[in-house]
């Protein structure tokens, strides 16, 4: 992806191109994000699933791609 | 796509006296791709290689406006102390410090690949050698040391039309590359590695204790330099890597990755900024990525004709 702000180019994984795309849709909080990745078997929640979504989210703002509210 | 160019003859039809003649004094112009080169050199112990190395060139007249305006002149400062040296100038400045006078021809190429690089931001440039068959490219981005020009001079020896060693020039918002043919500067072993595949290659004659160690210069050949106004449609993007006694590979690359390595390949991707973004992924979207391991010049000539005929 290109930022216009930054001029640089990011490449993102799938993870992180799925969290982008659902934060340029609408702001959302931690608690709701993790639950959308949840495939549905209660395989999703976990304190370290949690921390995994939350350094993505991290990672973002550092890039400037997202802003925290 | 054809781009327009006068021209007023080629270099060989001055005949080598008075090529020579006129380079020393007043310069020639000469078209280069896009580009109109006026270049002066009065250094008679470089004419001949000179002579032969743009002979296929077209001639422009000294009233068109030019691109640059490349100078290479013996440097006058202190002779008796110092060893005798070059100093190269692009329309009245002086980009770097003086060098050898025996690295004349090697300083002189490297000064109009440097201009290119720093000047021609109307195209994304990458670093990337190109050559076509059949209306499409073959571009290998490559950095120093992997090959890149050895693999490009055999190819362009083998029926590859070569569109440049160094550049891949694109228009922002399209993906036909835009040929350059220059000169294809050798290092070290392998000029005796084309020699000894291509016979028939011009080369000029070897510089040694160059900053890049040995160095000699391959003639662009004929037809290249005759095509040079047509442009070619990217259809592979081969990462070619040269590694001692490794055997051949070929591996496909996802787009993302052929993307990324592009980009970084590039002299002024930075520098065009979003233009520069979309272009490339035109480019990787239109073309198959690949990285090319390779110890054996045949084997890899082989290989990539292969590609080029199963994915035409």
């Amino acid at each position: 992806m290109y930022h216009r702000p930054s001029g640089k180019t990011h490449l993102l994984n799938d993870a992180s191109h799925h969290l982008l795309t659902e934060l340029l849709r609408e702001r959302k909080d931690l608690a709701t994000i993790v639950a959308e990745f949840d495939p549905g078997d209660g395989s999703v929640e976990t304190e370290q699933d949690l921390q995994r979504v939350r350094s993505m989210l991290f990672r973002l703002e550092q890039l400037g791609l997202i802003e925290r509210l | 796509m054809t781009l327009d160019v006068a021209v007023t003859g080629k270099v060989s039809d001055l005949g080598a006296s008075e090529f020579s003649s006129r380079i020393m004094t007043n310069g020639l112009g000469i078209r280069i791709g896009p580009f109109n080169a006026h270049i002066r050199v009065p250094i008679p112990a470089i004419q001949q290689a000179l002579y032969c190395l743009y002979s296929d060139y077209p001639l422009q007249d000294l009233n068109s406006v030019f691109s640059f305006h490349a100078h290479l002149a013996r440097t006058r400062k202190f002779p008796r102390l110092y060893r005798p040296l070059v100093r190269f100038s692009i329309d009245g400045r002086v980009p770097h410090e003086d060098m050898p006078l025996e690295q004349a021809l090697p300083v002189l190429e490297w000064g109009m690949n440097l201009v290119i690089a720093m000047r021609s931001h109307c195209f994304l440039l990458l670093h990337a050698a190109v050559l076509e068959k059949r209306g499409y490219a073959i571009l290998l981005p490559a950095a120093p040391g992997m090959g890149k020009t050895t693999l490009c001079s055999a190819l362009a020896h083998r029926g590859w039309r070569l569109l440049s060693d160094e550049f891949g020039m694109i228009r922002p918002g399209t993906e036909e590359l835009v040929p350059v043919p220059r000169p294809m500067a050798l290092k070290n072993d392998s000029i005796n590695v084309l020699r000894t595949f291509a016979p028939d290659a011009v080369i000029s004659p070897p510089v040694q204790n160059t900053r890049k160690g040995t160095v000699a210069h391959v003639k662009p050949p004929e037809d290249s330099v005759q095509k040079q106004s047509i442009t070619a449609r990217a259809k592979w993007i081969v990462f070619p890597r040269w590694q001692a006694d490794a055997g051949l590979s070929l591996e496909p690359l996802s787009r993302s990755q052929g993307f990324m390595m592009l980009a970084m390949n590039a002299f002024n991707y930075d520098l065009i900024g979003e233009s520069a973004f979309r272009t490339v992924s035109k480019v990787v979207s239109a073309s198959n990525c690949y990285r090319l391991v390779y110890s054996d010049l045949d084997e890899a000539i082989v290989c990539i004709d292969q590609l080029a005929n199963n994915d035409g």
